[in-house]
């Protein structure tokens, strides 16, 4: 009984875990199905379903084996169970067997189990296994799952296809499915007419919609373009989309009537579409054919350049015009003006905002001046044009780029000084060759070499003479280059040549003599003499040409170190504002003069390295080869800059200045020792060295200037303090009337158009728009001398402007009244100014005023310096009026004079005690100085012009504006194809014309 | 060292150290003592001082001065605090504590090194100027050795050397400036006890510093003996005769600008007179006045050793250490009035055979961060031999060495005998390979000019490769003993010393070279 018991008891657990394992794999299956129907990916699918199925089947076991095992682990379990499910079994079940496994060792225990055995059988009677362990939970399992299976089974029977689909997609793949979706789904040849596209163009195209029809929905628009799609389907459907490229990606439609469908997409690249229906009865229709939709490119704008034609030679003062044409297939931005000095940053001026142009010329001014450039430095110049693509970001079309060279007269000098020390080299070579050569042997076993060697020399002596040409060419344009040099080098080139003429002669005369001719040791003996003869003049012209060479390096030393010093004294002026003002923006301006000035000491330190000549001087100490001289002190003043950089990034302005002082004084000591060492140019002649004293002193005189500037500057600006502090709030008042009146002086100007206007008028307007926002500015400064140092100024430029304008009107045959009534408001806006300047004298201390003593006594002995400095001009004016007239001389004197008059006035202000009136005096004689001595030095550069003949070759290019190429490119274009081709008849008269043109 | 930067040399040092004072107190003959250089006798008086008033800012001092003359710088810079401790440091003593930070701030580091019989202490910096101790020591030991005979004097304690890196060392421990050391070429000093000299490494081709370094010894042999009266043109004097008596056994020979100098104003009858030169030369109007008052001042001493011999010499140094003025020293040794002496002097210059020499040529000091490697050319008198020169270094420089010895012969034909030219074309036929012609070259101006540092040079060259190598070693031995800082001249010798079997030499001298490498 317990046996069957038990062996009832496992099979319904196995029939259970059976049916549970069915039931979830059913399930599982069901779902993977369906969700491969939904056009996922299979692959994974049929993975979650074989994953899924072992993981029910050992659910299933697991379930079984727990089950089985928990009731009929043993017998005796199973005898327990028997016993717990029948009554008044009390435990004969149990004890028959536990004394059944006893009865093999006692066979009288066997009798009693064996009584046991038939008892209990006899109370089992008419029990059987299947009341024991009924079998409902496996009837419920089976019960569920026949369940399950009748309602799959109906789902499958009324939506057959997404099974179907299902289940091919995971026996066949994805790709195959939609063919097997039998008439679910088809492939159709088209599912839509008539369709009708609208293309919505990116809005900075500027462009209307336009519209397609019957073009079979192929499309061609740029990036950005939204393509709204209409189109009439062909059967009425429930669903429409469109599948965009190969990935399908479906794009809803709208739906009307169930027959029209309307939708959009936006371009962005290349790519397909079709357009999908799902009819009334669900079935799917794709379209067999696709529609392309194509990007039309959007090109960078083309840039041009007219004008310069070719790379230029400019000078520093000069104005660049760029004439440019530049065109884009959409529409232009903007187009800039960019330049870069070589190697060094790029910068862009915007010269032309335009609106969507598709074509614009126009020129573009580069005032060379304004950029970084310096002398002998070479600018590349182009013009970018950019289109306004706001999709992809605006594109960019960049012109050839031309190169501009700023032309330096320095720079030229010293290529010429350069090509002389390279002259010397050439020389010494062929003295070398003269002094080695065994002409002086004479003998006449040597006479083949002899005669060898005599022409070798000869050769090399007309390419020296054709160097020498070379360089007398050069020299004789070099307007920096001593008038005594180019005399030199002639004298030198002559003489070798007139030797060479007479060594060739004789040689050839020896060339034609036979070996046993009796003139033989005569041509030998003359050979030998002329040898003797170049060697002489080769010593004498090399040592005489390295001499010219190392005065005129000596000569630019000392101007360089000249610079130094102005440059150096520029430096202390702006270390004196920083000081008083502790703008950071001072900071960056001495910053930017210290690196000013140590460009200067690194051209010093080259010129220095030039001078330095190859000699074998080889036993000296290794350790006593310090760097000496002008290289050291050079190499000191770099240290010193930098010391003085540091400080005035640590904000130590005094001790900068400190330090910046005594360099100055250092600076100025090496001047003086390089004055003292050196004899001036070889050439240079008294009357230069004259002249290079006579600046010298000059110097001397507006330094002390510079000096008194400097310390009235203090006394008006304490006495400025003083007064405001004493005025008070009152002042401040009046300043913030005069500052709006400015205000509105400028908003009148402002409304002058430019309509009609000489561009001369307009610079003045926008100069004078400048001046007017400066002067408010300062009067919101509250800096009263300034401002009304601007005022004035005002008054006065805006009165001319107004001049102009009237004369401009009168003139005018169109726009006569807009140029009257910008006449009217700029002279509206002068008296405005006239007006500020009136109330700002008002407010100027009386001589003395607002002074201390201490300062009323610095006045007076400022006085006495500024009498002292001016007669110290009169002295050098003396002096430089005996040197005779000279070129330049007359303006030279206008300067000083000037100067001295400006003096004359800051003395009688500084005796009167008038401060600010003497700064303005101080001001104006520093300036007159300071053009004085850039006279002086141009004077002692340019003693001599270029000579008779050799014309200029440094005329400076004239750079066409953009009128004169108005004549469209294609038009030039087309013109000089139809030349190259043989100019058909019809362009005969227009080549003329444009000759005509050239020649104009 | 030059003539004219005796006379500086001179002026300098009698301002510094002064006329000796009437010692009145243990304080002030401490103080007495101590200017006279007598260092050793000065010590019981300060330790005296020291027991009475230990407190005093004034003991202190001294006790620092005392130090300092000994060469204990850090001690004598403690000394200094001691006193300030004690009290304010009175002013004219602020110039003495400055000199003695400098010079321990100068020498700190310095490596001392005693000579081979320990007679002297080299102090030199680590390093390269270390080449120069084993030349240092064979020529102080020799010196110690000859002047000792000579001035029967012979310091008891190792005489202090310090070697200075650079000039502005010497500035910064003397009371010199640069400026004045480069123009007056006084490169080394004796004064405060102890021999101070410039590293021939500070100058372009050193410089004759062994010589210099006896030179210096002399005065401090004097000194002592003299017990510091002998006035400094006699010192000068007595030092640059016998500044060579070390090496070699004959007079010093005057340099030949020197005789030039004399001769031409001799033959003029423009003497300065010894009156004038008293008391010091440093008063003379003009440096070539000085110059040849120093060339006077040479013959002279050459005059009393001819005529009373080395104890001639000591007798009128004692007279003067006894109080005796220079007048009475020369009067008792001379046995004559000084005016007699005078006559018979001039009289002996007449007969001394002087010549002029247009082309004279005296060495020249070339300086770091003053003289340019160019300068030497400006010793070359006449500009056409200048300019030959020139080309020819032009020349040689480009490898054009043939045509270089063309200029230089130019140039010589023009100049003469001019050590500068000579060596220049002894360089250039070194390099074609002419030796003999080299040799040729060099040995006119050999006698005349032996302090030329390239002479030596191109003349070892030149007889190590006609295989004279004992020639050779000699010449690159005079090239060490004037620029021990040029490598070419220790490669030289190491090879003229293996050619010679010496090659302990041969060793020692490439060691040098690797020394100088560092």
């Amino acid at each position: 009984m317990v046996r069957r018991v038990r062996r009832r008891i496992v099979v319904l657990a196995a029939l259970e875990a059976g049916l549970s394992a069915a039931l979830g794999l059913l399930l599982l299956g069901a779902v993977v199905v369906l969700l491969a129907a939904q056009d996922l990916d299979p692959a994974p699918l049929r993975w979650a379903l074989g994953l899924g199925g072992v993981a029910a089947l050992a659910g299933g076991l697991a379930l079984a084996a727990r089950r089985g095992l928990r009731l009929a682990r043993s017998e005796l379990d199973v005898a327990l169970l028997v016993e717990s499910r029948v009554p008044g079994l009390h435990s004969g079940v149990v004890s028959t067997l536990e004394f059944a496994a006893a009865q093999q060792e006692d066979p009288v225990t066997a009798a009693l189990v064996a009584s046991l055995a038939e008892r209990t059988a006899e109370r089992l009677e008419g029990v059987t296994p299947g009341h024991l362990v009924p079998a409902q939970r496996a009837e419920r399992t089976a019960h569920v799952l026949g369940l399950v299976v009748i309602a799959l089974g109906l789902v499958a029977i009324v939506a057959p296809g997404p099974f179907r689909a299902g289940l091919h997609a995971l026996v066949e793949g994805r790709a195959s499915a939609a063919s097997h979706q039998g008439p679910q789904s088809a492939v159709v040849e088209a599912n839509v007419r008539d369709i009708r596209l609208r293309l919505h163009y990116p809005a900075y195209m500027r462009r209307p919609v336009r519209e397609i029809a019957g073009a079979g929905g192929d499309v061609a628009a740029p990036a950005g373009t939204v393509v709204e799609v209409r189109a009439t389907a062909l059967r009425a459907s429930r669903d429409a989309m469109l599948l965009m490229g190969d990935g399908q990606r479906p794009v809803p439609l709208t739906l009307e009537g169930g027959m029209d469908v309307a939708g959009s997409f936006t371009v962005t690249e290349p790519t397909t579409y079709t357009f999908r229906l799902v009819t009334r009865d669900g079935l799917r229709l794709d379209e067999a054919a696709s529609h392309v939709v194509d990007v039309d490119p959007d090109h960078a704008p083309e840039v041009r350049l007219l004008a310069p034609e070719a790379d230029l030679e400019l000078n520093k003062q000069d104005r660049l015009t760029l004439v440019y044409q530049a065109a884009d297939d959409v529409g232009l931005g903007q187009v800039d003006l960019v330049y870069r000095k070589v190697g060094g940053d790029v910068v862009r001026r915007r010269v032309a905002t335009l609106d969507a142009d598709l074509r614009h010329q126009g020129d573009a001014a580069l005032d060379l001046g304004d950029t970084e450039g310096k002398l002998g430095d070479t600018l590349e110049v182009w013009v970018e044009a950019f289109d306004q693509d706001t999709v992809g970001g605006p594109k960019v079309g960049r012109s050839e780029a031309r190169r501009i060279k700023i032309w330096s007269p320095e720079e030229k000098h010293e290529e010429n000084v350069d090509r002389l020390a390279a002259l010397v080299e050439v020389m010494l070579g062929v003295l070398a060759d003269r002094l080695e050569s065994p002409i002086d042997t004479l003998s006449l076993e040597r006479w083949t070499d002899a005669l060898d060697v005599a022409s070798s020399a000869s050769v090399r002596m007309r390419k020296v003479i054709a160097a020498l040409d070379e360089v007398i060419a050069s020299v004789s344009e070099d307007s920096m280059m001593p008038a005594e040099v180019l005399g030199d080098l002639t004298s030198i080139r002559d003489r070798q040549d007139e030797l060479r003429r007479g060594e060739e002669r004789d040689m050839t005369a020896a060339l034609v003599l036979d070996a046993d001719h009796p003139r033989r040791r005569e041509m030998l003996t003359l050979l030998f003499a002329h040898n003797n003869e170049a060697v002489d003049a080769l010593e004498e012209d090399i040592v005489k040409l390295e001499d010219l060479v190392d005065a005129l390096r000596e000569d630019k030393l000392k101007s360089q170190t000249r610079d130094l010093l102005t440059q150096q004294a520029q430096l202390m002026d702006l270390l004196d504002a920083l000081r008083k003002s502790g703008d950071p923006s001072d900071v960056a301006k001495a910053q930017r003069q210290i690196d000013a000035l140590q460009d200067q000491l690194r051209s010093m330190m080259e010129q220095v390295a030039k001078q330095a000549k190859r000699l074998p001087y080889d036993n000296f100490n290794a350790s006593a080869l310090d760097p000496k001289g002008t290289h050291k002190d050079v190499m000191d003043f770099q240290k010193e800059l930098d010391a003085i950089r540091d400080l005035l990034a640590q904000g130590r302005i005094d001790e900068a200045m400190k330090k910046a002082e005594e360099l100055q004084k250092a600076m100025a000591e090496l001047m003086a020792s390089m004055e003292e060492g050196l004899e001036g140019t070889g050439g240079g002649g008294e009357a230069q060295q004259k002249m290079s004293e006579l600046e010298q002193r000059l110097g001397e005189v507006a330094a002390e200037e510079q000096a008194l500037h400097r310390e009235t500057s203090e006394i008006a600006e304490a006495q400025a303090e003083a007064m405001q502090q004493a005025r008070g709030e009152s002042l401040k008042e009046l300043l913030r009337e005069q500052k709006e009146k400015a205000d509105a002086a400028r908003m009148r100007l402002s409304e002058i158009g430019p309509s009609g206007m000489d561009p001369r008028d307009q610079e003045a307007l926008d100069a004078g728009k400048e001046g007017l926002r400066e002067l408010s500015e300062r009067l919101g400064a509250e800096d009263v001398g300034q401002a009304l140092q601007l005022a004035e100024d005002g008054e006065r430029q805006l009165g001319e402007l107004a001049g102009e304008l009237a004369k401009g009107a009168d003139a005018a045959k169109e726009g006569a009244a807009q140029l009257h009534e910008a006449g009217r408001k700029a002279r509206a806006a002068g008296q405005a100014a006239g007006e500020i300047a009136e109330a700002l004298r008002g407010l100027q201390p009386k001589p003395g005023e607002m002074m201390t003593p201490q300062d009323g006594e610095r006045m007076a002995e400022l006085a006495k310096r500024q009498g002292e400095a001016r007669q110290k001009l009169e002295g050098i004016g003396q002096e430089a009026r005996e040197m005779g007239h000279t070129p330049g001389m007359e303006g030279l004197q206008q300067l000083m004079e000037g100067a001295g008059q400006s003096m004359e006035q800051a003395e009688k202000r500084l005796s009167e005690q008038q401060p600010g009136e003497a700064q303005r005096s101080e001001e104006s004689a520093m300036d007159a100085l300071d053009r004085a001595r850039k006279r002086m030095r141009q004077m002692m550069q340019q003693k001599r012009g270029p000579g008779p003949g050799t014309g200029l070759s440094h005329e400076r290019a004239e750079i066409p504006k953009a009128e004169d190429y108005q004549v469209p490119a294609e038009f030039r274009e087309e013109v000089l194809k139809a030349m190259r081709e043989g100019a058909p008849q019809r362009f005969t008269p227009m080549i003329q014309k444009y000759y005509e043109e050239l020649i104009r | 060292m030059s003539v004219l930067s005796r006379v500086l040399l001179a002026g300098l040092l009698v301002l510094v150290v002064g006329p000796a004072r009437a010692a009145s107190g243990p304080f002030a003959e401490a103080m007495t003592l101590l200017s006279e250089e007598l260092v050793g006798e000065a010590v019981p008086l300060v330790e005296e001082l020291e027991r009475r008033e230990p407190d005093s800012v004034d003991t202190r001092l001294l006790r620092a001065r005392l130090l300092y003359m000994q060469g204990r710088y850090q001690d004598a810079v403690d000394a200094i605090e001691r006193a300030r401790e004690a009290g304010a440091i009175p002013r004219q003593w602020r110039g003495f504590e400055e000199q003695v930070r400098s010079t321990l701030q100068v020498v700190r580091g310095f490596k001392a090194v005693p000579t081979s019989r320990g007679n002297f202490v080299l102090h030199v910096p680590p390093g390269v100027d270390e080449v120069l101790i084993p030349y240092a020591d064979q020529a102080m030991e020799a010196a110690w050795d000859a002047y000792g005979d000579l001035f029967g004097y012979r310091p008891s304690e190792p005489v202090r050397i310090e070697v200075y890196p650079r000039v502005e060392d010497l500035a910064a421990v003397s009371t010199l400036s640069v400026e004045d050391i480069q123009n007056s070429g006084t490169i080394a000093l004796c004064k405060y006890n102890r021999l101070m000299i410039t590293s021939p490494r500070d100058l372009l081709y050193g410089y004759d510093w062994l010589d210099t370094l006896a030179h210096e010894y002399i005065h401090f042999v004097i000194t002592k003996r003299s017990r510091n009266r002998v006035p400094i043109w006699l010192q000068e004097g007595l030092a640059k005769f016998f500044e060579n008596r070390w090496r070699e056994k004959g007079d010093a020979r005057l340099e030949t600008s020197s005789e030039d100098l004399l001769a031409r104003n001799l033959a003029k009858g423009r003497l300065i007179t010894f009156e004038e030169m008293s008391p010091s030369m440093a008063k003379l109007p003009t440096q070539e006045d000085a110059a040849l008052a120093f060339a006077e001042v040479f013959m002279a001493m050459r005059y009393i050793h001819q005529s009373v011999g080395p104890q001639g010499i000591n007798t009128m140094i004692d007279v003067m250490r006894d109080g005796g003025s220079d007048r009475e020293a020369i009067e008792r040794v001379m046995d004559t009035s000084f005016s007699r002496f005078q006559a018979d002097w001039r009289k002996y210059l007449g007969q001394a055979g002087l010549r002029t020499m247009p082309a004279a040529w005296s060495p020249k000091l070339y300086f770091r961060n003053k003289d340019k490697s160019g300068d030497e050319l400006e010793e070359i008198g006449a500009e056409k031999a200048r300019r030959h020169t020139y080309l020819g270094d032009r020349l040689r420089a480009m490898e054009r060495h043939g045509a270089a010895v063309k200029e230089y012969a130019k140039a010589i034909d023009v100049v003469g005998e001019s050590p500068i030219v000579a060596a220049k074309l002894a360089a250039a036929l070194n390099a074609l390979g002419r030796w003999t012609d080299a040799l040729d070259a060099l040995a006119p101006v050999l006698k005349a000019e032996p302090d030329y540092v390239l002479i030596w040079l191109h003349l070892g060259k030149a007889r190590l490769n006609t295989g004279d190598a004992a020639g050779a070693a000699e010449a690159f031995e005079a090239a060490v003993r004037l620029n021990p800082f040029d490598p070419d001249a220790h490669v030289g010798l190491a090879n003229a010393y293996e050619k010679l079997g010496r090659t302990e030499d041969a060793a020692r001298e490439r060691a040098q070279v690797a020394l100088l490498a560092q």
